[in-house]
């Protein structure tokens, strides 16, 4: 069993849309599945390391520790959701093409040992989500794909400038040997790589200042295709970035950065929507300000922190893929995507979903992102962070005043259109919902989860 | 994760929110998979062993009840409960996980509090005193509570002033007696807490009577009450304790029976104001009785139970000396016979406003829970020391003397006592006689039979005046210099600004989002050179 | 037991009406002229008792009358009447000041709810305006009581009254005296806090819609709460009395006192006498409080 299969899999099973266009649904639920009993099986064989040419400094390498592992399952288990959630819907060959793309881009991503790879399947994910974002063929959805090329191209340039100026003074691109190397580069040196990492990064990652693009882009795309961004396509560059960071050692005045970005993005995010008025963005900027929080979770070298990090990031995956999958459905039923939608909607079964989504997000209880934010702020008042856990705090306060707005319009007495949801999308988002309040309350098992790949990824060393 | 114990504390709390749910219940179940949400998460909190338990059932009880005022009440007031309360939530997490930092473990038994460096025990201490002060209506953090208590749902108003307020009051008990102790709390901030207490009391007293609508008077007169609960805890001894206890009972009984006679009048009649009402004593010679029980029990006058509660206040402030505070609270306690008496009459005497023809039946389940709540007034009038039995195991648990006294019948305050038995019996007894007297004199009695029978300055009323003048009862105190402060001011205008404040930078900041894309691009480069030009020597 | 209750209620209502008498003696000399018998107040009530009509506004106002008549002979029985004494001390041994105070406001809140059933309007205008005077009074009144109370360390009547053996409260504490003295004018009736019952203003007063014996009921309450209020002063502040004739002496002399200032100042509005009362007495009371 290779590591290999995770990536050929998919790809090859692209070439499938030539001669089966109208079951490529149900192929792509089978690819997802395979891959998730795939993932089941290899992760007892942890670490895995493969080399794909000879020891040379060009050689690729893909690499699979406990963390890449817990991403790389998640990944792939929100795309079987998403996938198995389409299956009603029509197949067609640009959605399968683009999300086993995707698939490879951020799996490639996660497994990457060195830092060419890296950048390979940084293009193959950025274009592939460029062109998803203009799916829905029309002037906004072009608009917002050219808009994202052109920014994306520019993170991949500054990631070029870091890999380019790593050769030149270490003369490899494997990401251990840096690591061990990357001391003996100048300080001038070593600053403008990490700069060109976080440039490069942070405008995937969606961070202030870089992120000014992101909220046009999710409303420019339809909900659907915004699950992918927001559940997967940033998580894999947050885990890509610090994971080259605590691979790399690096000084922990550039960690009290990100945190500081991190804490200001979050920030920003929450205020910028308390007047929004477009459902789409109101859920961009809670996107933009849970990543805000998972920079603050990933910059601190502690493993409460992290463990809460990564707990975070499978409770955010998994609570934004139910939300936007939600959103879609009052999308496609209105045609439109503004606040007043809310007001206009009668579902008792959606309303108790959006409910379940917000308060998780907020991170109250009996919900799985309470038990992410408590590990955190706990974490963060262990090590003395105290302004830093007030500030989530306050910030979480306004976040709150504009998600309950939003719930408060679904008690508005306007009349309402019935909405009717066939079973099986309702099977799913009551899964996911029921899988929120499930680890919310019985947490042990995904914190223990966490407490390992946060460990992996601190640790430095591949575990 | 859970973390549970049976205490003789929780108990109380429990069994006070407990009756009181299942006698609303007998009237109307609505919502009823919400308010068993909230009842089980005020269980949560009140059998809590560890901070988490007790973290988790708070947050359930705010959302709970959020969505069930949500559903009746404007956006506007529905906003400000669940920011209020949030707030208080996170200021109480934000406590919590500093305790825990240098605990290190949640569980009650285990937070030994001389682990917490001196420096960080004052903050923690007025984090919890936020909470507390948000979800006790201590001012300025009222804001959200008349509003709330107006729009939602009439009986839903009842579990708001008889329960929730409580919940900070057990907060207070949790953490600043069980957990920490008294001996850690220095006595200047609870000087100040005690202070503010009393004089969110009058304040609230004098806002409650120049209200018109029946529901904000009963939501101030809340505040008013709670008040006082905080004031006396403050105190930080066991008599202190104690008193905040008997307060804490009585209060919860009282408000049920006066919120659920609103409640009745808003059915009948379907007016929530004095202004529209007046002179339903002959209609519904019950509820007005009832009324008049729960006047007596809310102003704490003798012989009834509200009496006892006030008397184990005055008594504790005078064994501490805080003659100031003592007058303080007596003062408020005066102010509040005017909005009694403005609550009876603007509903009950006086004349009426209206016509009959829209009344409806009420039905019998209403009387249910005003008759449980002045069976207590009465009970706990003629035994007074029958809480005081059930207090002295919650003091024995929490390291204090018990309080002894010599019969049920008595009282002790440890510097003064009396015998409620005998104050009720003499009552009785007196007024039986009385009775007897006046009705032996044999003269008639002539019964007016028309209501505007009455000497007017010489003229006959006709029926379009507006005879129901009482119902401005208190509008005249704002001629009284100090008075007017009070009731022109108010702390809307702050937290109103804070809120438009934060609109206002969130249109301006959302700019940043809408620029276009050559602009970003080059935000970007600015970004890289100036960093770049920053980090490199 | 009975016996000194009985003799405790005689002495209450015959020396409250026979004060009253005095008190219109007194104003009138004062003003220049005879006025009417001592014994008047006695004609009158028996006068009003057997009068054949009365008018009733329906049971809540009957029953608010004898509510109010309640309150008033309740509060007097829990004030003892002498001084180191076991006979008509009432039933002051199973309460105290604190009771007392508050059953005070017992009878008024009868007197309330019979004026607010009759529905006259200038009766509640009556009303308001004696509650708002009592945030007023109660003020200094408080603060002189709560002085006392803890400079003896208890809230006995009897203990602070056996207390005073060696000086009278009145000159041990006298700023106290002096605060609780000008409310108590107010609680007396007199001017100038007399806004709300003046005989001038009878048409807005409380007993507007009174008639026949529910007239004579409250003129009986109020002479028992008059000579009530007197007795808790004495007690409180001039020492109390060992037997009945040192009572009524002193007694006597509160009530010249307050006569006489009655009769001399003029009356202030329901606004200006809480402004006066919050502000005068008040500290003056409180400075007396400091010097406990």
């Amino acid at each position: 069993m290779s590591i290999l299969y995770f990536i050929a899999i998919p790809l090859l099973a692209s070439f499938l849309t030539l001669f089966f266009k109208n079951y490529l649904r149900y192929i792509s639920v089978a690819i997802n599945a395979i891959l998730l009993v795939l993932a089941y099986f290899i992760i007892e064989n942890l670490p895995i390391t493969e080399n794909l040419s000879f020891d040379s400094p060009l050689a690729i390498s893909f690499v699979l520790t406990k963390g890449s592992a817990f991403f790389m399952t998640l990944f792939i288990g929100i795309s079987f959701l998403f996938s198995l959630y389409n299956i009603t819907q029509n197949s067609r060959r640009d959605i399968f093409i683009l999300t086993n793309m995707l698939l490879i881009g951020v799996i490639g991503l996660v497994l990457s040992g060195d830092i060419f790879n890296i950048y390979i399947f940084f293009e193959i994910s950025s274009i592939t989500a460029y062109i998803l974002t203009s799916l829905n063929r029309d002037a906004k959805a072009y608009n917002g794909a050219i808009k994202y090329m052109i920014i994306g191209s520019i993170a991949s340039i500054f990631l070029l400038i870091a890999i380019i100026t790593i050769y030149l003074n270490i003369g490899t691109l494997n990401l251990i040997t840096i690591g061990e190397r990357f001391g003996y580069m100048g300080a001038n040196t070593q600053f403008l790589v990490l700069l060109s990492l976080f440039i490069g990064f942070g405008i995937k990652t969606e961070i202030f200042p870089l992120n000014f693009w992101a909220v046009d882009i999710y409303q420019a795309t339809s909900s659907k295709i915004n699950t992918l961004f927001s559940s997967i396509l940033s998580k894999a560059y947050i885990f890509v970035f610090f994971h080259i960071a605590y691979l790399w050692n690096v000084d922990s005045k550039y960690l009290l950065f990100t945190a500081m970005i991190g804490v200001i993005s979050f920030g920003i995010a929450e205020v910028s929507s308390l007047t929004s008025k477009d459902t789409k963005r109101v859920f961009a900027y809670s996107t933009l300000g849970q990543l805000g929080v998972l920079f603050i979770g990933f910059s601190y070298n502690n493993i409460t922190i992290m463990t809460g990090a990564i707990f975070l990031v499978f409770m955010h995956s998994i609570t934004k893929l139910m939300l936007f999958l939600s959103l879609d459905i009052l999308e496609q039923r209105f045609g439109q995507s503004s606040i007043e939608i809310f007001k206009q909607f009668k579902s008792p079964f959606l309303i108790i979903i959006f409910i379940i989504g917000f308060l998780s997000l907020l991170g109250l209880p009996p919900f799985g992102g309470f038990i992410a934010k408590l590990t955190i702020l706990s974490g963060l008042a262990g090590v003395g962070a105290y302004i830093m856990m007030g500030a989530i705090l306050v910030i979480s306060l306004v976040e709150a005043v504009y998600l309950f707005r939003l719930l408060s319009y679904t008690k508005d007495t306007q009349p309402k259109v019935k909405i009717s949801i066939p079973l099986l999308q309702k099977a799913i988002l009551a899964s996911i919902a029921f899988a929120i309040i499930y680890f919310g309350i019985f947490p042990n098992a995904l914190l223990d989860i966490s407490q390992q790949v946060a460990s992996s990824i601190i640790g430095g060393v591949h575990v | 994760m859970f973390n549970f114990a049976i205490t003789s504390l929780g108990n109380l709390f429990f069994v006070l929110s407990l009756t009181v749910f299942v006698s609303l219940w007998f009237i109307k179940r609505d919502n009823i998979i919400l308010q068993t949400l909230l009842l089980t998460s005020l269980g949560i909190i009140f059998y809590a062993n560890d901070l988490i338990t007790l973290f988790i059932g708070w947050e359930i009880m705010s959302w709970s009840s959020y969505f069930i005022i949500s559903g009746k009440a404007s956006l506007q007031t529905s906003q400000k409960y669940i920011i209020f309360n949030l707030g208080a939530g996170f200021a109480l997490l934000g406590a919590i996980v500093i305790i825990y930092s240098f605990v290190g473990s949640f569980l009650y038994s285990e937070i030994v509090f001389n682990k917490i460096p001196i420096e960080f025990r004052t903050p923690i201490y007025i984090l919890l005193l936020v909470t507390i002060f948000i979800k006790s209506a201590i001012m300025p953090f009222h804001y959200w509570v008349v509003d709330t208590y107006e729009e939602s749902d009439h009986l839903f108003s009842v579990i708001l002033s008889a329960i929730i307020s409580k919940a900070g009051i057990f907060l207070f008990i949790v953490f600043f007696i069980k957990i920490i102790g008294y001996k850690y709390l220095q006595s200047n901030l609870f000087d100040i807490v005690a202070w503010l207490g009393v004089i969110t009391s009058i304040v609230a007293s004098f806002k409650a009577i120049s209200q018109d609508s029946m529901k904000r008077l009963l939501a101030y007169s809340s505040i008013a009450q709670v008040g006082y609960i905080v004031t006396i805890l403050a105190i930080l001894n066991g008599s202190g304790l104690e008193a905040g206890l008997y307060h804490t009972i009585i209060h919860t009984f009282v408000k049920l029976l006066l919120f659920v006679n609103i409640a009745s009048i808003i059915y009948i009649t379907g007016k929530t104001k004095f202004s529209e009402l007046g002179g339903l004593l002959y209609e519904y010679p019950a509820l007005f009785i009832l009324l008049v029980i729960g006047i007596i029990g809310l102003a704490g006058m003798p012989p009834l139970a509200g009496f006892n509660s006030k008397f184990l206040i005055y008594t504790t402030l005078l064994e501490e000396k805080k003659a100031l505070l003592l007058v303080a609270v007596m003062f408020s306690s005066a102010t509040a016979f005017l909005y009694c008496y403005k609550l009876v009459y603007g509903i009950y005497l006086g004349q009426p406003t209206h016509s009959k023809e829209s009344y409806q039946k009420l039905p019998n389940s209403y009387y249910i829970a005003q008759i449980i709540g002045t069976l207590i007034l009465i009970l706990l009038a003629i035994v007074p020391s029958l809480a005081i039995e059930e207090f002295n195991t919650i003091l024995i648990s929490l390291g204090f003397k018990p309080t002894d006294f010599k019969s049920l019948f008595e009282l002790n305050g440890g510097f003064a006592s009396f015998n409620g038995g005998v104050i009720m019996s003499i009552f009785i007894a007196i007024f039986i006689v009385i009775l007897l007297i006046a009705y032996k004199l044999k003269n008639k009695t002539r019964k007016v039979k028309d209501r505007l029978d009455i000497s007017y300055c010489g003229e006959i009323p006709n029926p379009n005046i507006n005879l129901h003048y009482g119902y401005g009862l208190g509008k005249e105190l704002s001629r009284i210099g100090f008075i007017r402060v009070i009731l022109t001011n108010s702390s809307k205008r702050y937290w109103e600004q804070i809120r438009v404040v934060t609109e206002d930078s969130s249109l301006i900041i959302k700019q940043f989002y809408n620029i276009s894309v050559q602009n970003i691009g080059l935000i970007i480069i600015l970004f890289f050179t100036t960093l770049l030009l920053i980090g490199v020597q | 037991m009975f016996l000194d209750i009985f003799f405790m209620i005689i002495l209450a209502y015959s020396f409250g009406f026979l004060y009253y008498g005095l008190y219109r003696n007194i104003s009138a000399r004062v003003h220049g002229r005879f006025g009417p018998p001592i014994i008047q107040s006695f004609i009158d009530s028996i006068k009003l008792f057997s009068k054949e009509n009365s008018t009733s506004f329906g049971w809540a106002f009957y029953a608010g009358i004898i509510f109010m008549a309640t309150g008033a002979v309740i509060t007097m029985l829990f004030i003892p009447f002498l001084n180191h004494s076991t006979h008509l001390i009432g039933f002051s041994q199973y309460g105290n000041l604190i009771v007392v105070l508050y059953l005070m406001v017992l009878g008024p809140l009868g007197n309330a709810i019979g004026i607010g059933s009759n529905g006259n309007p200038f009766g509640v205008m009556g009303v308001t305006r004696g509650l708002t005077r009592l945030i007023g009074l109660e003020m200094p009144f408080y603060i002189a009581l709560i002085g006392l109370m803890i400079a003896n360390q208890t809230a006995d009547i009897s203990t602070i009254m056996a207390n005073q053996s060696e000086i009278y409260n009145a000159f041990a504490h006298p700023l106290l005296f002096i605060g609780a003295f000008i409310s108590f004018v107010g609680f007396m009736g007199a001017s100038p806090f007399d806004v709300v019952g003046a005989p001038q203003e009878i048409y807005s007063g409380p007993a507007t819609e009174f008639s026949g014996k529910f007239f004579a009921l409250a003129l009986s309450q109020s002479a028992i709460f008059s000579f009530t209020k007197l007795l808790l002063i004495v007690n409180l502040f001039l020492g109390g009395a060992d037997n009945l004739f040192l009572l009524i002496a002193k007694t006597f002399i509160l009530f010249l006192a307050v006569v006489l200032v009655g009769n001399v100042y003029s009356r202030f509005t329901t606004v200006g006498s809480v402004e006066f009362l919050i502000k005068v007495p008040t500290v003056i009371a409180l400075v007396g409080l400091f010097f406990i």
